[in-house]
């Protein structure tokens, strides 16, 4: 037990606090002196209160006392409990476990045998190291104390469990042979099956003390289960404390580690075990490869998926070949259809049928579609046989050549009555039959039989006992549609119909697909073939991390040989992973489904001295003295705060600094006080959602004209002061009133509010972003219209050697992003130019540009007036007409014009307001242009 | 780092030891003031109204009395009547200038380009560069007579650099009636006393362009913490201990004597420009040039 510093010397520095305390009673700070011209009226506002040029005493020893902490805090107390644990003299055997249960602590189980290991070095005593988790066949060496600490470090949690069995067997041995031997052992706290046999070998043995570490398995989560059924994924957990109600995130990934969803996994209150399930798609469903526990760093927490659980592979063969060549009239094209996302197809060649048969097979297949076939040979029908036998599933569908055929098919389920059922046929049917009610028995008992499906044809089954019991969909009249018999570990099943829509409406509906999909889900995988080899050598693909996820195997990772009828677990040189090729992997896991955890229990027989973990550790106070000094310095900066706009509080609350802090310190102090899984709720999201939204009606409910913000100062200042004498000038000239004007960003703000966006453009400013430009793209698309200005007509025959200007190759560097309709100068009867004013150029700051527009199709000559169909999306100028427009307010134009001509500014705006008025009538004003013509020839 | 420096002003008394080192910062100037002058549309100021001028302005009926030589024949044969032609008289016109160079314009901020006084001085040079090209007569109350002479910009550089403008107050009561007259300086002094200064202007039906030159640091305070302001007329000086504290009251004020200024100028016709020492010369310029012209008569919306 003992209280100290680990760097007293900084307590010296206590002893500069008198000569603080008198640094801050003595001088205040100096001012500082400042020329400043317009005193007169600083003079004026001389009422103003000033800070007392002494602090309070109080304030004093608060920062006095802020002092005193960082320098406690420097000298970085520590509270120490205790000093020795093992016994001086005696040899120490050191018992680790390194299994997987111990990863997420192990940092802290090496820094105890460190420790150990340190006290071992002091004391002079050689040092044993058995790890429960490594290899078998090593025998623990003596080992000095800096041997001991290279091996530690060169230990590392394992994915597998721990074998205390042989440990102890070599902790026995050693106790019978090393006098006085004391051990320690560092567990993990998870009890495991042989430990009673374990510790019985240790009777006999002389060891004393034995310091048992015991370790902290409350928090540990595990998956012990995943299946992929027919709809969804389920996956199953376990942990060790039942007490409290706790959730944990569940990912899925797939094989190459990208995640695929994830699942809230939610163990009750008082349950150690819970299940999840996971609603994805089949085809994403089908790539899961693995699960992870959140944020669990133990192996355990990782499930890897089986091959039995993945995408079967179905086979196809259809009657005719040249399937492939015309896939639409191949009469399984439904059936390839409906299966093709719940597994691999694979058709057949363009061999003979036995040939296609023998390739299909060769596959190894889980499901077997085969159209309407007859005339199969036997051969192919003994391996046909042979292979249901093994566990595939063959699925036949019925067609003419069946009905026709007069040999004994043995392939089937029930046996056939030759010729079809037709309506109207010989064994006539009223009407074309529905579906009925499934029976209990059938795998489609959860499906509600569609009422849209009628069958008009069918081959009929021989009356038998137990055709009833093979049937799973019987028709209304209750003759067979869909009938399966079990045949060794797999089955037949026979559809009545044809897999075309000539029989029936069957293969249009979703139920067909529902019902192919149910069949391959049922459907048994044969993983080998046990006829050939009795057992299966794999290499390891992936093995599971002892943090859990999946690494490339380690060097000592050896083949695993799978046998189907044994229970595989895993062992060090086989540690949990996938093993195999890549089509095929086998998943080996550490725990199965029944897996439970509970704590280790050293029998009395073993005289043990239980110890934490935690035990010994010297607590550094550092921390607890610097967040004091902290709280005390955000007092200290309230008080002055507080001070000097006390007397001004009521005054200007909503201004001064103080509100702010006052409302951190408020959020910081509810922060604290509450619970912290309670995330922010929708409130203050939905606050600024809301302020957004009003900002978004309120622009929406006004014609506004809006600018891009360049990022240069001045032409933004240009583009706003010009364009609101613009909106000042068309508010007086027309009915048009449109609101504030608005500076954009293009890459942030919404667009489509504005029906006309002015955009300077400066050469020295940076390219608009991608999606700046995706932005302007899809605004123009909708019907926005973007005015660039190059402003450079003043520059614009000085280039002799037509070399463009910065800002035209700024420009076209913005156009090259954008959908640019042709353009063509604004024709002088091109309805631009008589929106409004009748206008014969449009000038700016300068005259001479063109103003630039998309090309009116085939101007046609009859007509007097040019408007393309909807408003052009471009207008492109070079003659500044912010500059024209811009006013300073006061009755002065921020800029004179070149030529100075006065006419030139009222053009300037006159062809503003005839642009606004283009953007909003559209060629609609190219009919009204002739109306006063119309009028007067009505009035003559 | 103080915010803003006193600049050293120009000492008369000091003329011995600085008038050379003066006479050579007069002669920068000079040349830049020709280069700024010289990228400036500049024009004779038509006074819109007949007179002596080379411009047709209008024709009119022969009254009897007049010179016979006077009569436009060629516009007379038209019709039975004999007809005048009138030119627009394009008088010289006597332009005052006025830098206001004393103690609280010798000041320069670390925001801006130079000091208020170099600002004033350049203003002056540079107008009077380009009056006296366009043939109009510049003068300086007190200082310099009115003077038609190309090289006017050295002759107020001169006279500048002879006068002790320090202590030298305006004197604006021996402007002629209808001159113009450009006052540059930063108005700080108290509002009584300016109006006091300009009321002789008004008297005498003087059109004036008042151009306030200001610092950064004047207009945006940006002063925080325990200061001591020195004011550099009269050296008072003003401890505030939490600067920051002033800045809005302060900004508030600041901007009421500048609308008041602005004010009063438009309400006797003047024109009103300001100069930010941290923003470029020329935009004054550009400014100035288009109140002067919008003072000439053309104006937006008033020839609609």
């Amino acid at each position: 037990m003992s209280f100290g510093f680990i760097a007293p010397l900084y307590l010296l520095a206590l002893l500069a606090l008198p000569f603080l305390w008198w640094l801050l009673r003595l001088t205040p700070p100096k001012p500082q002196t400042e020329i400043f011209p317009p005193l007169k009226l600083l003079l004026k506002l001389a009422h103003k209160d000033k800070t007392p040029a002494q602090s309070p005493w109080w304030l004093m020893l608060l920062r006095l006392g802020i002092a005193a902490l960082v320098i406690f805090a420097l000298a970085q107390p520590a509270w120490k409990p205790q000093t020795s644990t093992i016994a001086n003299g005696h040899p120490l055997a050191l018992v680790i476990d390194n299994g997987w249960a111990s990863a997420a602590d192990w940092d802290m189980h090496r820094h105890k045998a460190r420790a150990l290991i340190d006290e071992a070095r002091n004391n002079n005593t050689p040092v044993y190291i058995i790890a429960t988790a490594e290899e078998t066949d090593t025998a623990p060496d003596q080992l000095t104390a800096d041997a001991a600490q290279e091996r530690l470090d060169s230990l590392s949690p394992r994915s597998i469990p721990v074998d205390r069995k042989t440990a102890f067997a070599r902790l026995a041995t050693l106790g019978h042979t090393t006098p006085g031997l004391q051990a320690a052992y560092l567990s993990d706290g998870l009890a495991t099956k042989t430990d009673a046999e374990a510790f019985s070998q240790l009777d006999g043995t002389q060891i004393s003390p034995f310091l048992w570490y015991e370790g902290d398995i409350s928090s540990l989560a595990a998956l012990c289960e995943a299946n992929n059924t027919a709809d969804k994924l389920t996956v199953a957990g376990v942990r060790t404390n039942k007490a409290a109600e706790k959730a944990y995130q569940i990912i899925a990934y797939d094989r190459e580690g990208r995640p695929l969803g994830e699942i809230r996994m939610i163990f009750a209150d008082g349950e150690n075990r819970s299940t999840a399930e996971m609603n994805l798609p089949l085809e994403i469903r089908n790539d899961v490869k693995s699960f992870r526990i959140e944020g669990m760093k133990n192996a355990a927490a990782t499930w890897l998926m089986n091959t039995d659980s993945q995408r079967r592979r179905i086979a196809i063969l259809a009657p005719a070949s040249g399937e492939l060549a015309q896939p639409l009239l191949s009469p399984l094209y439904y059936v390839s259809k409906a299966l093709a996302p719940y597994g691999n197809i694979i058709h057949a060649g363009k061999g003979g049928l036995t040939q296609n048969i023998d390739m299909l097979l060769a596959a190894k297949p889980a499901v077997f579609v085969m159209g309407d076939l007859s005339g199969i040979s036997v051969d192919a029908n003994r391996k046909l046989e042979q292979w249901i036998n093994d566990g595939g599933t063959l699925v036949r569908f019925a067609g003419p050549n069946l009905a026709a055929s007069t040999e004994e098919d043995k392939l089937t389920p029930v046996r056939l009555r030759r010729g079809e059922r037709t309506l109207g046929g010989a064994m006539s049917w009223a009407s074309p039959q529905k579906i009925a009610p499934f029976p209990a028995t059938s795998p489609f008992s959860g499906l509600t039989p569609p009422a849209d499906v009628t069958v008009a044809r069918q081959i009929l089954a021989e009356p038998s006992a137990n055709l009833y019991e093979k049937s799973w969909v019987t028709l209304a009249d209750g003759t067979p549609l869909v009938t399966a018999e079990t045949h060794g570990k797999g089955r037949i099943v026979f559809i009545h119909t044809t897999a075309d829509p000539s029989w029936s409406s069957l293969p249009l509906s979703g139920f067909f697909v529902e019902m192919l999909q149910r069949i391959a889900t049922i459907a048994n995988q044969p993983i080998t073939d046990s006829r050939q080899e009795g057992e299966q050598t794999l290499a390891p693909w992936r093995t599971v991390a002892p943090a859990g996820g999946l690494e490339q195997p380690p060097s000592h990772v050896r083949p695993l040989v799978v046998d189907s009828d044994k229970v595989i677990s895993p062992t060090f040189s086989t540690p949990p992973g996938l093993y195999g090729g890549q089509e095929m992997l086998y998943a080996l896991n550490l725990l199965d489904k029944n897996a439970a955890f509970s704590g280790l229990l050293i029998p009395a027989s073993v005289p043990v001295r239980k110890l934490s973990y935690r035990d010994g550790d010297r607590l550094i106070l550092s921390g607890l003295l610097w967040a004091a000094a902290a709280i005390l310095f955000a007092v200290d900066s309230l008080i002055v705060l507080g001070l000097s706009n006390f007397l001004h509080w009521s005054r200007k609350v909503a201004n001064s600094a103080i509100a702010p802090v006052v409302v951190m310190a408020a959020l910081f102090f509810f922060s604290l006080f509450h619970p912290p899984h309670a995330e922010a709720g929708p409130g203050s999201g939905s606050y600024r959602q809301i302020a957004a939204t009003a900002d978004l009606t309120a622009r929406a409910s006004q014609t506004h004209l809006a600018y891009i913000i360049t990022g240069n100062r001045e032409i933004d200042k240009i583009s706003k002061a010009g364009l609101e004498s613009l909106t000042q000038f068309i508010t007086q000239r027309t009915t048009i009133n449109p609101g504030e004007v608005i500076g954009l960003d293009p890459e942030k703000d919404v667009l489509a509010f504005y029906p006309l966006i002015y955009w300077p453009i400066d050469p020295d400013s940076t390219v608009p972003s991608s999606r700046a430009i995706e932005q302007i793209d899809a605004y123009m698309r909708q019907g926005g219209t973007v005015l660039f200005d190059t402003r450079d007509q003043i520059t614009a025959n000085l280039n002799l050697d037509n070399a463009v200007s910065p800002a035209t190759q700024r420009l076209r560097d913005i156009l090259s992003g954008l959908d640019i309709p042709p353009l063509e100068p604004a024709p002088a009867e091109h309805v631009i130019a008589r929106s409004f004013f009748i206008m014969p150029d449009f000038p700016g700051r300068y005259r001479g540009s063109a103003l630039w527009i998309a090309s009116t199709s085939d101007a046609d000559d009859n007509r007097p007036i040019r408007a393309g169909d909807g408003v052009s999306s471009i207008l492109i100028t070079a003659n500044d007409f912010a500059g024209a427009w811009a006013h300073d307010g006061n009755g002065k134009w921020l800029f004179p014009l070149v030529p100075d001509d006065t006419m030139q500014r009222i053009w300037a705006f006159r062809g503003g307001l005839n642009i606004v008025m283009y953007m909003l009538s559209g060629n609609y004003k190219a009919d009204q242009v002739h109306a006063p013509e119309l009028l007067r020839r009505l009035g003559r | 780092m103080a915010v803003g420096t006193q600049t050293s002003p120009v000492k008369a008394h000091s003329v011995l030891t600085q008038a050379r080192a003066h006479a050579g910062r007069m002669e920068d100037l000079v040349t830049e003031a020709r280069r700024i002058a010289s990228s400036i549309v500049t024009g004779r100021y038509g006074q819109r109204k007949h007179g002596q001028g080379d411009n047709f302005w209008q024709f009119r009926p022969y009254g009897a009395g007049e010179a016979a030589t006077k009569i436009d024949w060629r516009r007379s044969a038209r019709d039975n009547h004999t007809y005048i032609r009138d030119r627009e008289w394009a008088a010289a016109q006597t332009i005052f200038l006025w830098p206001d160079l004393s103690a609280s314009m010798c000041y320069q901020s670390r925001a801006a380009q130079h000091s208020k006084e170099m600002r004033a001085l350049m203003l002056a040079l540079i107008l009077a560069e380009i009056f006296s090209r366009s043939g109009e007569r510049i003068a300086i109350p007190g200082v310099l007579e009115p003077t038609h002479a190309r090289n006017g910009a050295e002759r107020i550089a001169h006279a500048l650099a002879h006068a002790d403008m320090n202590t030298k107050t305006a004197d604006f009561s021996q402007i002629s009636p209808y001159a113009n007259i450009i006052i540059a300086s930063d108005f700080l002094s108290p509002m009584e006393e300016l109006e006091k200064k300009l009321a002789p202007l008004v008297k005498r039906h003087i059109q004036a362009h008042l151009v306030e030159i200001a610092d950064p640091a004047e207009a945006q305070f940006p002063f925080a913490g325990n200061i001591r302001f020195r004011d550099p007329e009269d050296g008072r000086e003003f401890t505030a201990e939490r600067a920051q504290s002033y800045r809005n009251d302060y900004q508030r004020l600041y901007e009421a004597r500048r609308n008041t200024l602005a004010t009063i100028c438009r309400h006797h016709g003047w024109s009103f420009t300001l100069s930010m020492t941290d923003r470029p010369l020329s935009e004054t310029l550009h400014h100035l040039n288009t109140a002067i012209r919008a003072n000439a008569g053309s104006r937006w919306g008033h020839t609609r």
